[in-house]
């Protein structure tokens, strides 16, 4: 079985606003609102450049924060990814 | 004085440099195990009164994005287009609200007959988590 491929509507759908150094989201499609800590706008964003697979998205996101790309770093991807998709911000196809 | 000048100076570079390792360690802190315990998702309930705005305002793609110029058979799978029994979806995502009437009191969508109707609510009803549209088809549920 291949790995699930994520993507995301945001920032399309969304109306996002920093506060406190968390990010506020409306997510218009479920009329839902959504705080958010780092790193999970970051892991938005690059989801919304390009979907991607978890292993690809946590390489990606080492790379773009400057840290090591490790097993850790790829276990925290995984569960925040879990977390986007049972909120509806993250999609599977 | 000189050296008075000087002193500022150097005293900003030293707690940038600091300031700058700190910024480092927080950004290895954030893709640690350790940081697992804390949610980094926090999703504001709305109350009752909200709850049914937001079915109001929600919206169901037919199918996904993803799967955009596919069609929906009678049973509620995607499919090629022109594949017997299927349908040729709407263009804009379903009103949450449209939604609700149809699955709850059997309304037609506007422009669709019922057979067209009955096979996007039963693509709908297959939405599972993960799907686009699957938090809006959710909060109908709770409402019908």
């Amino acid at each position: 079985m291949t790995a699930p491929i994520y993507r995301t509507d945001y920032p399309g759908s969304c109306r996002a606003y920093a506060i406190d150094g968390m990010t506020l989201v409306f997510h218009r499609p479920s009329g839902a609102t959504h705080f958010l800590d780092r790193p999970v706008p970051e892991m938005l964003d690059l989801l919304a450049a390009a979907p991607d697979d978890s292993a690809g998205l946590a390489r990606r996101l080492c790379a773009s924060l400057d840290v090591p790309d490790d097993d850790e770093a790829h276990a925290v991807v995984e569960t925040r990814l879990a977390e986007l998709i049972a909120i509806g911000l993250v999609q599977t196809a | 004085m000189r050296n008075e000048d000087q002193q500022p100076e150097t005293g900003t570079t030293a707690i940038e440099t600091v300031a700058e390792s700190q910024t480092l360690q927080s950004r290895r802190g954030l893709l640690r195990i350790a940081t697992l315990g804390t949610a980094a998702v926090v999703t504001v309930k709305p109350g009752i009164a909200n709850a049914a705005v937001s079915a109001i305002t929600c919206s169901i793609p037919v199918p996904q994005s993803s799967q955009a110029n596919k069609w929906i058979k009678s049973d509620g799978s995607v499919v090629n287009p022109n594949t017997k029994n299927s349908y040729d979806p709407p263009n804009t995502p379903l009103s949450g609200e449209d939604v609700k009437n149809s699955l709850a009191y059997g309304t037609r969508y506007s422009g669709y007959n019922q057979n067209e109707t009955n096979a996007f609510n039963k693509y709908i009803q297959k939405l599972t988590m993960g799907k686009q549209g699957y938090t809006c088809y959710s909060s109908i549920q709770r409402q019908i």
